[in-house]
């Protein structure tokens, strides 16, 4: 079961909006309290990441 | 040259989980490489005697200097005193500022034996500052507002974050004693102090996004999410863009000012502690290494005011050409901050003026709860594109040089005027096409004079029409706000004309004038276009309930190839 990590909405994220996703422990599933947005952990941060590349693709991150 | 200045806070909060140990840390990083700081001290430091022996250590041993955090008012002691939970200054009834601003002074001095020379706000208005520079002499430096703290960042914050400051100059400056937002005119304008901004921010994405995710605050960039754990490019770019900045302008202020809450543990949304501190610590040798090759200089708040009076005065323009970091694209967008206004240009919509601040009206904004601005200490627009699809642009034969990006660069002349050059577009018009450079000069004595020249044409021989249109509006957010009784106006030879806007779509017009301007009483301000083209058109509209815009219209009509049109804008 994972723990009630601190995942910020990937879908909210999109625009621009802060919204920290809460924790499920019954469905073991975060949840957006803004939009519709739910999934498990390993889901969540990748579609957080999936975001981060999409919207900076033509951007390098390292030095 | 950029100025900078690393600032921290020291707080004692007992309502949160806090501790000491990320600000020492902060502090201990920043002496490791020699770097002076300015500690911003909170009230309820001031009670603890060995926070306040820590504060006098860091000062007396490595030149730190001590000022006084009043950004957000909290903890124990504060809310004995206070009687409230309300903990922004700016907020507060006028008598309620004083005594708050009082009571930390005194308490301030009778730590540390002097009244403090730097205090810190996220946004204060002109009459508190004013009393507050009577009453102390010594204050001399405030940071005043975050760069566009508005509309993005309200949305992005669920519209939980109650802090209205757009509008403001982004760098130093000498506010005035009409509105802490505006650049003072000369000395009896000015309040007296060296205004700074709350963070260096990305002047791109502050005007398209939030411009609290993209910051000289590591941790804004790390919200963001512009970094990969440890590794982040975009604090060494952010930092030489604004580097290129001195190119334009004497002198360049720049600051970070990163709470230690930041880099405590489980602080700082997805990210480790460690990755946090990591880029903090970058952010330090970033400082360091510049200092080191003579393009920075690191100095205390204090220090730089006095820097800045040395440098600076009232009647200087300030110049930002800004290149899109993040998206990859070429995009820039220009801003000028003056003390009559301050304009943003924007060359991917083809040169189209998109945001426009008149501060000659020098309206009077406090807010507060007996005020009628309520919370928005934002200074009005009366253009803007992204709010409310407001622009100045301008139609060859129809075609709108608003769908034609370019780009441009700035030349300063010697004698302080600041022109926008624009990289030609190649338009198609009516079975032809062309060559159009466009560009704006601003004047040292404020006018800006837009000059558009058809550099060629397939057709030589045909004459085109150049048509300056100026759709206006006002506000500070993105709801239409009411603009009843402005009064739009043409000089016409034969007898002025005019109407008083009041949305029933009517409109002026004439072949025979010079001038097409408009006086928005709510903004105190009179725009103007004006020509010395014998040709010119003008009209005026004053809009309809649906589509809440009034539109002045210069349009010259006879331009053949070669030929260059001059249109003034003034802002008074």
């Amino acid at each position: 079961m994972a723990e009630n990590k601190v995942i910020r909405c990937p879908e909210c994220m999109r625009r621009d909006i802060d919204s920290e996703l809460f924790y499920d422990k019954k469905d073991d599933e975060y949840y957006c309290r803004l939009c519709c947005y739910s999934a498990d952990e390993e889901t969540a941060f990748g579609d957080l990441k999936k975001f981060k590349t999409e919207k900076y693709k033509s951007y390098k991150y390292s030095k | 040259m950029l100025y900078c200045n690393v600032i921290h806070k020291i707080s004692n909060d007992s309502s949160v989980d806090y501790t000491i140990e990320p600000l020492k840390f902060q502090q201990d990083e920043a002496h490791k490489l020699g770097l002076k700081t300015t500690l911003l001290v909170s009230y309820d430091v001031l009670f603890v005697e060995d926070y306040v022996k820590y504060c006098i250590e860091q000062s007396e041993k490595y030149g730190d200097e001590l000022g006084l955090n009043m950004q957000f008012l909290i903890g124990e002691k504060y809310s004995e005193f206070s009687k409230t939970r309300e903990g922004q200054l700016h907020l507060m009834p006028f008598e309620q500022q004083k005594i708050m601003v009082e009571e930390h002074f005194e308490r301030f001095k009778a730590a540390f034996g002097y009244y403090p020379k730097s205090v810190a706000f996220y946004y204060m208005s002109a009459p508190i500052l004013i009393w507050m520079k009577e009453k102390y002499p010594e204050f001399k430096i405030a940071i005043m507002n975050c760069f566009e703290e508005g509309i993005h960042m309200y949305d992005g914050n669920r519209h939980g974050w109650n802090l209205f400051c757009e509008g403001s100059p982004w760098g130093a400056y000498y506010p005035s004693k009409k509105n802490s937002m505006c650049p003072a005119y000369d000395e009896a304008d000015a309040i007296g102090i060296v205004a700074v901004p709350h963070l260096n921010r990305d002047m791109m994405m502050a005007h398209i996004g939030r411009d609290d995710c993209f910051s000289s605050h590591s941790a804004n960039v790390q919200r963001g999410m512009v970094n990969e754990g440890n590794k982040c490019k975009y604090l060494y770019d952010f930092f030489d863009e604004w580097k290129k900045q001195s190119s334009y302008n004497k002198a360049v202020y720049y600051n970070t000012l990163v709470n230690a809450l930041w880099l405590d543990e489980g602080k700082n949304f997805e990210e480790t502690v460690e990755d946090s501190r990591d880029l903090y610590c970058q952010t330090l040798r970033i400082y360091k290494d510049n200092e080191d090759n003579g393009e920075a200089k690191v100095c205390t708040m204090a220090e730089y005011a006095d820097i800045h009076n040395k440098l600076c005065n009232y009647d200087t323009a300030d110049i930002n050409l800004w290149n899109d970091l993040l998206m990859g694209s070429k995009r820039q967008l220009f801003w000028c901050s003056r003390s009559e206004y301050r304009i943003t240009i924007d060359p991917n919509l083809g040169g189209a003026i998109v945001d426009l601040r008149p501060y000659a009206g020098r309206l009077s904004i406090v807010p507060g709860p007996d005020s009628d601005v309520m919370w928005t200490g934002s200074y009005p627009y009366v253009l803007h594109n992204w709010h409310r699809e407001s622009c100045h642009t301008c139609f060859i034969n129809g075609e709108n040089l608003f769908e034609h990006r370019t780009t441009a660069s700035v030349k300063k002349e010697e004698n302080g005027d600041i022109a926008l050059i624009l990289e030609p577009v190649e338009l198609d018009v009516d079975n032809a096409t062309i060559d159009v450079q466009s560009i704006f000069l601003i004047k040292k004595d404020g006018r800006i004079a837009i000059r558009r020249k058809i550099l060629s044409s397939s057709e030589p021989q045909k004459e085109y029409s150049v048509k300056e249109q100026f759709r206006g509006t006002k506000g500070t957010g993105v709801l239409p706000e009411d603009y009843k009784g402005t009064r739009l106006y043409i000089d016409d030879k034969n007898g002025e004309l005019s109407l008083s806007a009041n949305y029933e779509d009517r409109k002026i017009a004439s072949n025979n004038a010079s001038c097409v301007g408009c006086y928005v009483p709510q903004l105190n301000t009179t725009v103007e276009l004006i020509t010395e083209d014998k040709n010119a058109r003008f009209t005026a509209e004053e809009g309809y309930m649906f589509r809440p815009y009034y539109t002045m219209i210069c349009e010259h009509t006879t331009v053949k190839a070669g030929e260059e049109v001059v249109t003034w804008l003034k802002i008074r």
